[in-house]
């Protein structure tokens, strides 16, 4: 992937994140503060939904309104498994991702024809199902309530920061790598224009059930975890407010871009924390922010990224490159 | 190698919207190494026709055999990968692109990935036929800031990336300069003495005529004649459907 990075911008780009990324690995040892670590831990779900999110629909533009859904169907099989079966997570996640992964395909190829709104609602509908089922089948799900219980990931809290981080670090560079690549340019190339990639012989249809795929696998993995570091499962993990958060998230963020995703989710989840003091205000700032954010900047806050650049490092190169 | 006559056949091929029929039973077929030039006024049925031979439309009935294997209910990017590529009437894009990852998507399908070639001969071919085609030097420039005679060449350079044998032109002269129908039309002939067979249809029937073999002429989705540019540009029934002289549609 290094190899990848051509241009001095991809290179400031590499440094930024993985200065991001090298940090959150140091953020126990300057302090083990309870509170400061479960935030962090939160963004880092919020990182791998948001990201997972993005793979398919920030790059095909079809936009995805039900992704929790694969949040709460990894959440529920863990606890079954977990309970039922004592499987370790080690387990436990690859088959979530199986299990995830396999109903992404089977949506995207029920919806390969949808276009924008009936795909939108389609997804929905999805969520919707699963999540009233969840409170219907009560003797198997716990109803509203949901299953408790679910043994712990480590038994520490350092443990448990440590085990998330390194799933959403594997995730945020497989899909880094994923989108940089061939599959990235494939569907960035099918939201702009479907006819003509399928006029340069690639089964678009393909492409993108794969990409639902991979977007289901991945948040599986993370509602899994999310599960786990929870110890708890219930319909909660299938609402539509969270998968309209997680929309928001990547839209703030920059849709397609995956970095964009990932700032945007990392952001919002640190916003939300330090505005806990503003009490009812709270969320009227939080909607004003996202609303100012999506008007200043429609293609996400990724895209302040190279005037910021310019405006601090270029801007002094340019004067020297003029004396 | 596949036999020279009969390259593509289009047998009684019929398309029907609704109650509209855009095409009508039309048969014509090309030879391989030929350009047939497809005409016909405005809605006469030819994009359609585009659309029935490359699956992007089914059809309502007929066949549409490509060196004598049926192209019927095969999906668009199949038919592409058995060597028959196109452009579109109006160019398509994908205007945030780069010129050269434009031209690269065209390398990720099967037809180029089973040659195994990597990345650094994909970037190769890419420099190969953004020259062949002339396309700008800086092909990091985004789509979205060529002209319009640049994206028709955009188009065929992504056509020709997949390395057909047998390229379908939807109008590539419409809406260009004469410096850049010229170059276009050096082009197509360049590509054929490469040994591409091309199915083109144009308007500007004084270029077709210069570079096709044959040309097929039609209207309402019929066939009203065919043969060589000349037979057919002065054949009655043509020349009726254009509503003019001889002299009118020549020179347009
Ligand atoms: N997808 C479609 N649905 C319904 N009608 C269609 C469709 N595509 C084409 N038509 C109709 O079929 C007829 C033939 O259209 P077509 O685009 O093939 O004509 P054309 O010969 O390419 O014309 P032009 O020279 O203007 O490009 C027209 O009446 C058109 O309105
Ligand atoms: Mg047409």
């Amino acid at each position: 992937m290094l190899a990848n990075l051509k241009t001095p911008a991809q290179r400031h780009t590499a440094i930024f994140y993985g200065l991001i990324m090298v940090g959150f690995y140091f953020v126990p040892v300057f302090s083990d503060n309870f509170y400061l670590l479960s935030v962090f831990t939160t963004a880092y779900f919020y990182i791998i939904f948001a990201t997972s999110w993005d793979v398919f629909a920030g790059y095909s533009h079809l936009m995805n309104f039900g992704h929790a859904l694969f949040i709460g169907i990894a959440g529920y099989l863990t606890a079954f498994v977990d309970l039922h079966l004592g499987l370790p997570p080690l387990l436990v996640l690859p088959m979530c991702a199986v299990v995830c992964g396999l109903l992404g395909m089977f949506i995207g190829y029920l919806t390969l024809r949808m276009q924008g709104p009936y795909f939108a609602i389609i997804t929905m509908a999805f969520a919707a199902v699963a999540y009233e089922s969840a409170i219907m089948f009560s003797e198997y799900t716990g109803g509203e309530e949901g299953i408790p219980g679910i043994h712990p990931l480590t038994d520490s809290l350092i443990g448990d920061y440590y085990f998330v981080l390194v799933v959403m670090s594997l995730i945020f560079l497989f899909l880094l790598w994923f989108t940089r690549g061939r599959w990235g340019l494939v569907l960035k190339a099918i939201s702009q224009n479907e006819d003509a990639v399928l006029a340069s012989g690639i089964n678009t249809a393909w492409v993108k059930i794969r990409a639902y795929s991979i977007s289901g696998a991945l948040c599986g993995i993370g509602g899994s975890v999310y599960a786990y570091s929870l110890t708890h499962v219930g319909p909660t993990s299938m609402e539509q407010v969270l998968s309209t958060t997680i929309l928001i998230m990547a839209m703030v963020g920059g849709m397609g871009t995956i970095t964009g995703p990932f700032l945007g989710a990392l952001i919002l989840v640190l916003f939300n924390e330090l505005s806990r003091d503003m009490e009812e205000y709270r969320l009227l700032i939080y909607t004003v922010m996202v609303v100012v954010i999506i008007f200043f900047a429609p293609r996400g806050i990724v895209s302040w990224g190279q005037p910021i650049a310019r405006a601090f490092k270029l801007g002094g190169k340019r004067g020297q490159a003029g004396s | 190698m596949t036999q020279a006559r009969d390259y593509l056949v289009v047998d009684e091929l019929t398309k029907h919207f609704g109650g509209l029929a855009a095409v009508e039973k039309l048969s014509f077929s090309l030879d391989r190494g030929q350009i047939l030039g497809l005409i016909g006024p405005n809605g006469a049925g030819k994009t359609t026709v585009f659309n029935l031979i490359t699956g992007f439309l089914p059809a309502t009935s007929g066949r549409v055999t490509f060196r004598g294997e049926s192209l019927m209910g095969k999906k668009p990017h199949q038919i592409v990968n058995q060597g028959l590529a196109r452009t579109f009437q109006l160019v398509k894009p994908f205007p945030e692109l780069s010129l050269s990852d434009n031209i690269r998507v065209a390398c990720y399908g099967p037809r180029f990935m089973s040659q195994g070639l990597d990345e650094e001969a994909a970037r190769h071919r890419i420099l190969e036929v953004a020259e062949q085609v002339g396309l700008p030097d800086d092909l990091d420039q985004p789509a979205s800031s060529l002209g319009h005679g640049d994206l028709r060449l955009l188009d065929i350079a992504r056509a020709l990336m997949v390395q057909p044998e047998l390229l379908l032109l939807d109008e590539p002269l419409s809406g260009l300069s004469s410096i850049e129908t010229q170059a276009i039309v050096g082009l197509i002939q360049a590509l054929n003495q490469e040994g591409i067979t091309l199915l083109i249809i144009e308007h500007k029937l004084k270029e077709l005529m210069k570079v096709a073999d044959r040309i097929v002429a039609i209207d309402f989705g019929q066939k009203l004649a065919a043969g060589t540019p000349q037979e057919v540009v002065n054949h009655p029934a043509v020349v009726e459907a254009y509503l003019g002289t001889k002299d009118s549609y020549a020179s347009a």
